[in-house]
């Protein structure tokens, strides 16, 4: 495996399905042993742009390299995928089930099944080894789902969601979990809706929006770069005319629009009245941490 | 294509489908039942044929002096059942007291028209073993006027002693297998018809499952499509050998308890030649093949069980057809509708072997056949293949006519576009 700094190399992908235009021109990294962070409204791209880096479908053009070259059969042996929509096999038994999820990614099956003892026992579903899937409650199966993730000790992790469904003593089990195996060098991508769950956990983060990349890099260097209260829209009209905005700073597409607003947070509110009809939404593409 | 993949998935799709009650009631319930059935019907059949317990006395009026001379005495030695009467009236008295339960009358013309009457009381009827008791009776006489012992025997049973010898088998064969030469081969071709749509079902059913659970994309990126595709294929191929093997040895137990089979000489009556075993198992795993992929790719395209169980429904109908039309390998196995079925790939498993079993089929035709099932399964492959690509993620939609193609048409092009971004799953 090669051992370049950056795991995940997206170079100018797109993808299309049909009319619709899922990913444009999308670049981006990851790097090695950090953990990174996609976020963005539904249909931003998100899930294309991971099943694409996954080899699960191919972009129309662009290049990805992953471990620093062309996805391979070998390269899904070093990658933990949880994907946003999951399942298992609900009549099967717990430990049979990670047990076979492992063997698939290349462990052995004395192997597998020992990994798997142990990660339940840290999730603590040690007394549940043999129960069926469909026992188990809503957030049990989701910390199984976890567990089918990184059994088999992947480089790379990219969990889509991975908090979907924990209570919050669970969300914090899983967080821990994930520290631990950054700590142990290991890579993970996350795709977030929260703000805050980003701003907490990642190191740097990438945000999408109708396939293109809005923000991206470090946290830090975002946060900078939005110290003060800001929001951002996509729509037409005069932003800047809008009570409340001191400034406007548009993207390079002209599709969205950063407003810094005067005065602080908790007095900020966006008259739609001030929109002509058919113009601005701005409620539409708010993003907590950024605006109120 | 990871052969070590291919075996985990085929060995998890075998035992996990062994084990379903679906499964167990098929391969073992179905046939112990049918067996037990069976075996209380033979048997009650063969007790009312022989039960002649009924009858008392049976009467005979010799009007045509078939078997009696002028005065009444019999020319024939006569079973106890049966008692000679003159005239009528005496019989018919006789029927009335309950001495005797029937009476045959042969009439004067008898010999000119073979007319004879039977006389009985409502209970018991007079049944078809007493029918052929009487007639046994009346043979006898007519064969004794001929004064010839000899030819009065061959004319009870011309044909009693016929034998029957194949090409190429110097050997008399016996009424077994006789018998069995029409049987088998049709029982073989249910239980394969039966194998192939019964694991296609799993295969279909499966499919749906994993997409109601949502693991398809997990799988995705722990194997290739095409190792998921032929460790199901194979898992489940061999789940429906298993079965047919189970349903042999079932029967062959109940014969041996019964006392009715010998192993060996079963086996050697049964005509089962190397080649046409080979051929049988050469169809059953193209047939498998062809089904079991058609069966994928609708569990790929489709949301939900019901709505795959119609779809598979309409395809293991068309597999039914060489049944339907049985007659017609009857009458002539090399006509045109049999010939059509053991050419048309979803008909050829069962239509094929059932000619091969009946008639001399040109090699050609075979080797024809052959190649159009081989022809045929791996295109419905390779289909399947695509349509799993496209519908595998496609939750809560059903794949239309259009998406298909679709994925046709981005098959063909991501052989050739971004040649150096992966593998295809």
């Amino acid at each position: 495996m090669n051992l370049s700094e950056n795991v995940i190399s997206v170079d100018g992908v797109t993808k299309r399905y049909g009319k619709h235009l899922a990913v444009d021109n999308l670049t981006f990294e990851v790097r090695r042993g950090e953990i990174f962070s996609m976020l963005g409204p539904n249909g931003a791209g998100k899930t294309t742009t991971i099943r694409m880096i996954l080899d699960i479908i191919k972009p129309d053009s662009g290049t990805i390299r992953v471990f620093g070259g062309p996805f391979t059969e070998a390269t899904k042996e070093h990658i933990g995928y949880l994907p946003e929509e999951r399942g298992l096999y609900r009549n099967a038994k717990l430990v049979d089930l990670l047990t076979y999820l492992g063997t698939l990614k290349g462990m052995t099956t004395s192997a597998a099944t020992k990994r798997a003892a142990e990660l339940l026992d840290e999730v603590g579903l040690g007394e549940n080894k043999k129960s069926k899937v469909s026992e188990l409650s809503r957030g049990m199966s989701q910390k199984v789902q976890f567990v089918a993730t990184i059994i088999h000790n992947p480089d790379l992790l990219i969990i889509d969601e991975p908090f979907s469904g924990l209570d919050p003593v669970n969300t914090q089990m899983v967080k821990q979990m994930i520290y631990k195996l950054r700590d142990e060098g290991k890579t993970i991508v996350m795709s977030l809706h929260e703000m805050h769950q980003v701003e907490e956990m990642a190191n740097r983060l990438l945000m999408l929006d109708r396939g293109q990349r809005v923000l991206y890099g470090s946290v830090d260097e975002v946060r900078q770069q939005y110290a003060e209260n800001a929001v951002i829209v996509s729509g037409e009209g005069d932003w800047q005319a809008l009570k409340g905005v001191r400034s406007v700073k548009t993207d390079d597409a002209g599709r969205s629009f950063t407003l810094t607003l005067a005065g602080n947070r908790r007095q900020f509110k966006l008259s739609a009245a001030q929109f002509r009809p058919g113009s601005a939404e701005p409620e539409r593409h708010l993003y907590s941490g950024c605006g109120p | 294509m990871s052969l070590r993949k291919v075996w985990l998935i085929a060995r998890r799709e075998f035992s996990t489908n062994f084990r379903r009650r679906s499964f167990l009631f098929a391969a073992f319930g179905i046939p112990l039942f049918t067996l037990v059935i069976l075996a209380i019907v033979f048997t009650v059949i063969a007790q009312n044929l022989e039960d002649l317990s009924a009858y008392k006395h049976i009467g005979i009026v010799d009007q045509a002096n078939v078997m009696t001379d002028t005065s009444g005495k019999a020319l024939v030695t006569l079973p106890p059942l049966f008692e000679i009467f003159n005239p009528m009236d005496d019989a018919k008295s006789a029927l009335e007291s309950d001495s005797v339960q029937g009476y045959y009358v042969i009439p004067p013309n008898y010999l000119k028209d073979g007319h004879i009457d039977v006389y009985s009381r409502p209970e018991p009827r007079l049944s078809d073993t007493l029918n052929e008791k009487f007639q046994a009776v009346l043979k006898a006489a007519l064969v004794s006027r001929f004064g010839d012992a000899q030819l009065a025997e061959r004319l009870q049973d011309p044909a009693k002693n016929l034998a029957v010898y194949r090409i190429g088998n110097p050997d008399k064969l016996s009424t077994l297998a006789l018998v069995a030469s029409f049987f088998v081969p049709f029982i073989l071709c249910l239980l394969i018809f039966i194998a192939i749509t019964g694991t296609s079902q799993f295969m279909m059913s499966g499919l749906v499952e994993e997409k109601e659970n949502r693991m398809m994309e997990m799988f995705i990126t722990s194997s290739r499509l095409s190792e998921i595709l032929w460790g199901k294929i194979l898992g489940l191929g061999a789940l429906g050998l298993a079965q047919i093997v189970i349903w042999l040895l079932i029967s062959l137990s109940f014969g041996i308890l019964r006392g009715s089979v010998d192993i060996g000489k079963t086996l050697a009556n049964l005509q089962l030649t190397p080649g046409y075993v080979a051929l049988l198992l050469v169809y059953f795993f193209l047939g498998y093949l062809a089904y079991g992929s058609l069966m994928f790719g609708i569990g790929a395209s489709v949301n939900a069980e019901q709505e795959s169980r119609q779809l598979g429904g309409l395809v293991t109908m068309i597999s039914v057809l060489p049944f339907i039309f049985l007659a017609s390998y009857f009458s002539n196995p090399n006509g045109t509708l049999p010939t059509f079925f053991s050419l048309f790939p979803l008909t050829a498993p069962v239509g094929m072997i059932l000619r091969v079993s009946w008639a001399v089929v040109p090699p050609g035709e075979i080797a024809l056949s052959l190649l159009i099932l081989a022809g045929f399964a791996l295109l419905v492959t390779r289909l399947a293949a695509l349509v799993f690509r496209v519908g595998m993620l496609n939750y809560g939609k059903r794949l239309s006519i259009r998406d298909i193609f679709g994925a046709l048409r981005e098959g063909r092009m991501n052989r050739v576009a971004n040649p150096g971004n992966g593998v295809s799953a």
